[in-house]
């Protein structure tokens, strides 16, 4: 049907696939998207022919795909690591930091089962303290602990772990692999940030494989805070990051 | 994610491992509009299981029209990259997603064509089946949309019914991203035969497409 006073006899029905397909030369393509403007009719044409179009799509000869595409597909849309300063990360809202962690923890949990076999033949070269090993008992006898990954950047950017958070007792175990050892003069250090506040939660130590665990039981409850952060300083006696940010995860 | 053996049990005791498989499985079953709804929500898996359901026939696309292996990667990439940044613009009324994800692929591609010099005598494709690939992704193989080698089949078929003039305009047409007057410059052709051939091949191609042109795609 033709709106306005265009009649249907101008109708460019013998362009319609063309269009579709996209091989219009400019001068047909002006009339015809001018056309278009005015007619219903040809508007649900051009609709008809394109979905047939697409469907050629799917007629080239199948092809392997290189498996190097997803792995880099993967890293470009994973999310960003943290770039000049905690801050800006904190500033996003709260609800993108939330999707953030929900997304993370997700991933998380689908690795630990993915990369079953080869935790295993890594778990055996860790020893790890008897009292950490009891506080993950009893943060996981809750069973509503929350693990939230963590992904390293800048110099740490190969570091990955996460932090096991149990909001019942107000306790966290942060667990990190492939992190590089400090200089002598430096530490790892873990912060608790609430807006834009900083809190000293203690030092990440780091053992010659480049493994890392710290427990927290902090005096304030967890849930105040917004995020963890992970700085490299240049030695532990600091009362605010002024190094370099190596991991941040939001605890909302 | 290395974990010690004491706090891999532990995470085994608790169910937690076998929560996340049981979600695992439970989304590699999702339809693909379910999954487009999950990356909308920044879930990277259903991502990732999109990625296996339709890579192969975007870069089979790409590779078809582009010709040259690393451009073609390229390609699959940024089309994936952008169904991640994009993927609340899929409106499901307005037809499959696997249509959608193609259509940005080949827009990617005509793009790309256009942006290099143009050489009509492109016509004469390479076979691209014969590319040597060390390294395959087998996901991308096995896990990909059992619609889309359906559609493949089917697509090719008609396409076969068409006389040989009308095939090879539409695939200039649609594959080398070129116009009326620059298939028509290709061929050797006038202009208006060029038109006729399109409209007949098109017109055709919608009778034997019916179905699949109107219907739904892809929802595992």
């Amino acid at each position: 049907m033709l709106e306005g006073d265009a009649r249907r006899t101008d109708c460019p029905d013998d362009l319609i696939g063309a269009y579709a397909l996209g091989a219009l030369d400019p001068d047909d393509l002006e009339a015809v998207e001018r056309h278009l403007a005015l007619c219903e009719h040809c508007r649900q044409a051009v609709a008809e022919a394109r979905r047939t179009a697409q469907l050629l799509a799917f007629s080239a000869p199948p092809q392997p795909v290189p498996v190097r595409t997803r792995r880099q597909l993967l890293a470009r849309v994973r999310p960003s690591p943290v770039r000049n300063s905690l801050r800006f990360w904190l500033a996003r809202p709260a609800w993108a930091l939330a999707a953030a962690a929900s997304l993370l923890a997700l991933l998380f949990g689908w690795q630990v089962v993915q990369q079953h076999r080869v935790a295993d033949r890594q778990a055996r070269q860790v020893v790890q303290a008897n009292a950490q090993r009891r506080a993950v008992v009893q943060l996981i006898a809750q069973r509503d602990g929350l693990l939230i990954r963590l992904q390293g950047t800048g110099a740490a950017r190969d570091a990955h772990g996460a932090i096991i958070l149990d909001p019942s007792s107000n306790t966290a175990l942060i667990a990190v692999e492939g992190l590089p050892r400090p200089a002598t003069s430096q530490a790892y250090v873990v912060w608790l940030v609430r807006g834009d506040q900083y809190y000293q939660a203690g030092i990440l130590p780091v053992d010659e494989h480049g493994h890392a665990e710290l427990f927290l039981s902090p005096r304030e409850s967890l849930r105040t805070f917004d995020a963890l952060a992970i700085t490299l300083e240049n030695g532990p006696q600091v009362s605010a990051p002024n190094g370099q940010p190596v991991a941040l995860a939001s605890l909302d | 994610m290395h974990l010690s053996q004491p706090y891999r049990r532990i995470f085994q005791w608790s169910g937690l491992a076998r929560r996340a498989q049981e979600s695992a499985a439970s989304l590699e079953r999702a339809s693909d509009d379910l999954l487009v709804q999950r990356v909308v929500e920044g879930d990277l898996r259903a991502f990732e299981l999109l990625y296996d359901r339709y890579a192969r026939p975007v870069f089979s696309l790409a590779f078809r029209m582009l010709g040259d292996p690393s451009e073609a990667e390229e390609l699959l990439q940024e089309t994936f990259v952008r169904l991640w940044q994009q993927a609340g613009r899929y409106d499901a009324r307005r037809g499959s997603f696997g249509s959608w994800l193609m259509s940005i692929a080949h827009n990617l591609a005509v793009d790309a064509l256009r942006q290099r010099s143009r050489r009509p005598q492109r016509a004469d494709f390479v076979d691209l089946a014969t590319l040597p690939l060390q390294d395959i992704d087998e996901r991308a193989t096995t896990l990909e949309a059992a619609e889309v080698s359906e559609l493949r089949d089917r697509v090719r078929r008609a396409l076969a019914q068409l006389p040989e003039p009308q095939r090879q305009a539409i695939e200039l047409a649609y594959f080398a991203g070129l116009t009326h007057s620059e298939i028509a410059a290709v061929l050797g052709e006038p202009i208006g035969t060029i038109k006729t051939r399109l409209r007949l091949a098109m017109q055709k191609l919608q009778i034997l497409l019916r179905d699949h042109s109107t219907g739904d795609l892809g929802d595992a």
